[in-house]
């Protein structure tokens, strides 16, 4: 049965909803298509600000192939791997304990929440900056502290493998608490009977948090994982602020080589294939967890 | 238990922010200490009259709040639009 008014209102209804996603997709094509059109096709030219008489020379895919020869593109891609595998595990654990105690039934909700809050609302660069300075050989809070249980200072930032160790622990600080408040909002749907119920049947704590807790909270955990991910591949600005990339480039993420290489090389063909290698790399991460999230919940459809 | 969970947050949360908090309470001097000192011995508000005078600070805030008031308008708009 065909109904030509309900027809009309059909179109005009789309019309409408055409008309209202009009300055979303003009803004996601001026702030997102534009630009990654205009990387990808610099990353096939040889524009180098050094020398800018030159132009800009179709190179094909030379820029790439200078990247898979190129040895600091191998040790930034590296250390960002290296941040990755440690840093968002890291957080996990962090985010998740510190969801848990501040799930808690507290009489004055306020500060833990604003403790929870914190971290998360201090922008990256500050992070940096004050951990730093946690870290300073001689006036940094952490040698200090070590000082005052008798273990020798260490040189935290001038030391290669310390270095790292000082970068991870500043990054799953600041990232935890993104976790956390994820986790938190995941906690609190988790309904009271399912605790109940597991009371009665006399389960302890420990089996009620791995039977209840940890399940329910999966589609918060892989949530939570892939902002994380994404976030962790563009590591920049911790490393940045505490070593700026030192001692020498061993701390160096790919994020800050990118940077580099156009900001301060003014290399922006080269700049804009490693920024396109990025940009793959940090896609193939998230399609991984996406494909793994629709398999689990197929798996779970069938059940 | 229920306190040492709020405390565990509160602390990890908060201790940075309050050490620089109290740091910026210190003179240069008392910075470059060894061992460091916790609390300010000579605590001044010397450097924050330098942070409002050395550079235009005012105007920087400023900026800021255009930018976070404006992009954060522009979000919800577009956003709420297309939702």
């Amino acid at each position: 049965m065909s109904d030509p008014s309900l027809a009309r209102n059909d179109l005009s209804e789309r019309t409408l909803g055409m008309l209202l996603l009009a300055p979303a997709a003009l803004l996601l094509a001026t702030i997102v298509v534009y630009p990654i059109a205009t990387l990808l096709w610099t990353s096939l030219t040889s524009v180098d600000q050094n020398n800018p008489q030159a132009g800009a020379a179709f190179v094909g895919f030379a820029n790439y192939l200078r990247a898979f020869g190129d040895d600091r593109f191998w040790h930034s891609t590296w250390n960002t791997i290296l941040y990755i595998v440690v840093t968002v595990p890291g957080s996990l654990l962090v985010g998740l304990a510190l969801a848990l105690l501040a799930n808690q039934p507290f009489r004055i909700k306020w500060p833990v929440r604003l403790g929870l809050l914190l971290p998360w609302a201090l922008p990256l660069v500050f992070a940096g900056l004050i951990f730093r300075w946690f870290f300073e050989f001689n006036t940094g809070v952490v040698n200090n502290v070590l000082a005052a249980i008798g273990i020798a200072p260490l040189p935290w930032l001038s030391d290669p493998t310390l270095a790292h160790w000082a970068i991870c622990i500043t990054i799953v600080w600041k990232a935890s608490s993104f976790m956390a408040l994820m986790l938190l909002a995941g906690l609190q749907t988790i309904p009271r009977s399912l605790y109940e119920a597991a009371e009665v049947d006399g389960a302890t704590k420990w089996q009620q948090f791995w039977a209840i807790t940890l399940p329910m909270l999966r589609p918060a955990i892989f949530v939570a994982l892939i902002f994380r991910t994404i976030t962790a591949v563009q590591t920049f600005d911790i490393p940045y602020a505490m070593t700026g990339g030192g001692p020498g480039d061993s701390t160096e993420t790919l994020a800050m080589y990118i940077h580099k290489t156009t900001l301060d090389f003014l290399d922006f063909g080269y700049g804009s294939a490693l920024a396109a290698l990025m940009f793959a790399f940090s896609m193939a991460a998230t399609a991984g967890y996406l494909r793994y999230t629709r398999r689990s919940a197929s798996r779970s459809g069938d059940d | 238990m229920v306190w040492l969970a709020a405390a565990t947050v509160v602390i990890n949360g908060f201790f940075p922010a309050a050490w620089i908090l109290l740091t910026s309470l210190k003179t240069e001097t008392e910075l470059l200490k060894v061992p460091i000192t916790v609390w300010p011995e000579d605590a001044s508000l010397a450097n924050y009259e330098t942070a409002f005078t050395a550079q235009p600070i005012l105007r920087f805030m400023w900026n800021s709040l255009v930018v976070a008031t404006l992009s954060t308008v522009l979000c919800v708009l577009v956003g709420a639009l297309a939702a």
